[in-house]
């Protein structure tokens, strides 16, 4: 059995990837604090089995589209990667999960990340939101939209607790490239900046 | 009363400005990495994470020998692009701790699905309690295509090496063209210095509407360059197939080699060029005494590559390589007594 094949199809259509967009407070208006809405995870559509969100890692996927065939796979080996993202984003190390979805490449980029952020005795915690879309695969490749929303970011260091944008992160879009890989599955190959989200 | 009172009211001030001045402990914040597609991607050695180089380190062999018959040789490195390689992953613990029933590997969907697949590093339990043996990976870079990334890592299983026993021999997956490639760019061609007879002592010079016998001292003639990485290797070998001179006032002469160094009684010569008028009416150009010709010697390389996975020898592109000199050249003048 393949990764592929274990896999139920969907006959739906999907679309585009976006990340939620926060509310513009009306200029002139002044602003009322207001505990902060949590994100539920958008429903997974009915018959297609998708990765999930996962509660205890910190991570929702969002605006879940609708997919079909070979599109179910290149979602779920893309929800993949971005749990492994995480889960080195949290902890500063990779982990051998990234060896099943992502390119040599890429594995060098991310280490990067962990030893910048381990470097400087940087941990982040709280919850990732990330939405995969605009899935569209074309023979042996695949490309997806993906868009990273630390908004509910936050880190630590020895000397404090700070939010997202106080450490920098930025949310931002990319578009990456998948390939075949071993088991009939995909690997996410490379990526490129795809503006803000 | 009004003097007493202004001075301790300045003075207070002056403390509270340096109150305010006073460094605070405030830092700031530390700046997290995150994704960023716009860097490019790190090449390099190993790390102890597992994450592997994509570049190999080729050795580049010279072989060659000059008009004079001497034999040289050198040896370099340089980097190549790998295609396809073994790198050091993950500890046998790690990989166990991660991959095990229960374990963070088979929390989500997509990882247990591929466990289900049978796609685990074959026996990893056994090396469950190894924090220093470390499994092998095959891997390929971007560039390679799928089929042949595909047909690499479905051939090619993960190896455990346990703590010190040797890492398997690399078998570099180099594309022997890229390898031939380099070799062509290592391929150092000396191009020697001209000389020429007549040259009349002192200044040097020829004369005209004579054979100027034309060699060039020291250069190369012929030339081997092997690229290899263990397993593969690419070897261009080059040889001077021409060389063309060219002066002004002197008919452009195509020779077979780089001429052939004069020595007394010599009456003729593989490469001769006849110049029709003197230098005289030239400038003296910097660094000269007299008024010269520039005389340019263009070598012709042709080089052919073979490599250890076809012996047939494929023509690379032609090169050149061009020296000048600067040459006297004088007219004979007879004297006709009775």
């Amino acid at each position: 059995m393949t990764l592929r094949r274990a896999l139920p199809i969907l006959t739906v259509l999907l679309l585009s990837a976006g990340c939620a967009s926060e509310a513009v407070e009306p200029p002139g208006l002044e602003a009322t604090v207001a505990a902060e809405p949590t994100p539920t995870p958008s429903p997974t559509p009915a018959g297609a089995v998708l990765e999930p969100s996962d509660p205890d890692l910190g991570i929702v996927f969002e605006d879940v589209p609708q997919l079909e065939g070979e599109q179910v796979d290149v979602y779920n080996t893309v929800a993949y990667f971005q749990k492994e993202y995480w889960r080195m984003m949290r902890t500063n190390e990779l982990s051998p999960g990234f060896d099943i979805v992502a390119s040599p490449e890429l594995r060098t980029m991310m280490q990067g990340v962990a030893t910048q952020n381990a470097d400087q005795q940087l941990t982040l915690g709280g919850v990732f939101h990330t939405s995969i879309g605009a899935v569209v695969v074309e023979g042996g490749t695949a490309t997806v939209t993906v868009c990273d929303d630390y908004r509910e970011v936050t880190g630590t260091d020895p000397a404090g607790t700070y939010t997202s944008q106080e450490i920098g992160l930025e949310n931002l879009a990319s578009q990456l490239t998948l390939g075949p890989s071993v088991g009939d599955a995909w690997i996410v190959l490379t990526g490129s900046p795809a503006g803000a989200c | 009363m009004l003097r007493v009172g202004r001075g301790p009211l300045v003075v207070s001030t002056s403390i509270a400005l340096l109150v305010g001045a006073t460094p605070t402990a405030w830092a700031a914040p530390p700046q997290s990495g995150q994704k960023d597609f716009e860097k490019p991607t790190a090449t390099g050695a190993a790390s102890q994470d597992g994450i592997a180089a994509e570049s190999a380190t080729a050795t580049i062999e010279t072989d060659g020998a000059t008009t004079a018959g001497v034999p040289f040789r050198h040896v370099t490195e340089a980097p190549v692009p790998r295609r396809c390689w073994y790198g050091p992953g993950w500890t046998g613990q790690q990989y166990y701790e991660f991959w095990k029933d229960g374990g963070v590997g088979r929390s989500g969907m997509t990882g247990d699905a591929y466990a289900a697949q049978g796609l685990l590093y074959d026996g990893f339990q056994e090396h469950a309690l190894d924090n220093e043996g470390r499994w092998y990976e095959p891997q390929c870079a971007l560039h390679v295509p799928g089929d042949e990334r595909l047909a690499y890592l479905t051939s090619h299983p993960a190896v455990y090496v346990a703590p010190g026993e040797p890492a398997p021999a690399v078998q570099e997956s180099v594309d022997p063209r890229v390898l031939a490639q380099i070799a062509a760019e290592h391929m150092q061609l000396p191009v020697g210095t001209i000389r020429w007879n007549p040259s009349v002592q002192g200044s040097g010079a020829t004369v005209v509407n004579l054979d100027t016998f034309v060699w060039v001292e020291d250069a190369t003639t012929s030339v081997q360059v092997t690229a290899s990485v263990p397993g593969v290797w690419s070897r261009v070998e080059a040889r001077m197939a021409s060389m063309a001179l060219s002066a002004p006032n002197a008919r452009d002469v195509t020779c077979p080699d780089a001429g052939t160094p004069y020595v007394a009684g010599m009456t003729g010569s593989s490469c001769a060029i006849v110049f029709e008028r003197s230098s005289a009416n030239q400038p003296v150009k910097s660094g000269q005494q007299y008024p010269t010709v520039t005389l340019t010697a263009t070598a012709r390389w042709e080089a052919t590559w073979t490599s250890s996975l076809d012996p047939t020898p494929q023509a690379l592109e032609v090169q050149t390589r061009t020296v000048t000199a600067e040459v006297p050249v004088g007219e004979v003048q007879t004297i006709v007594t009775r």
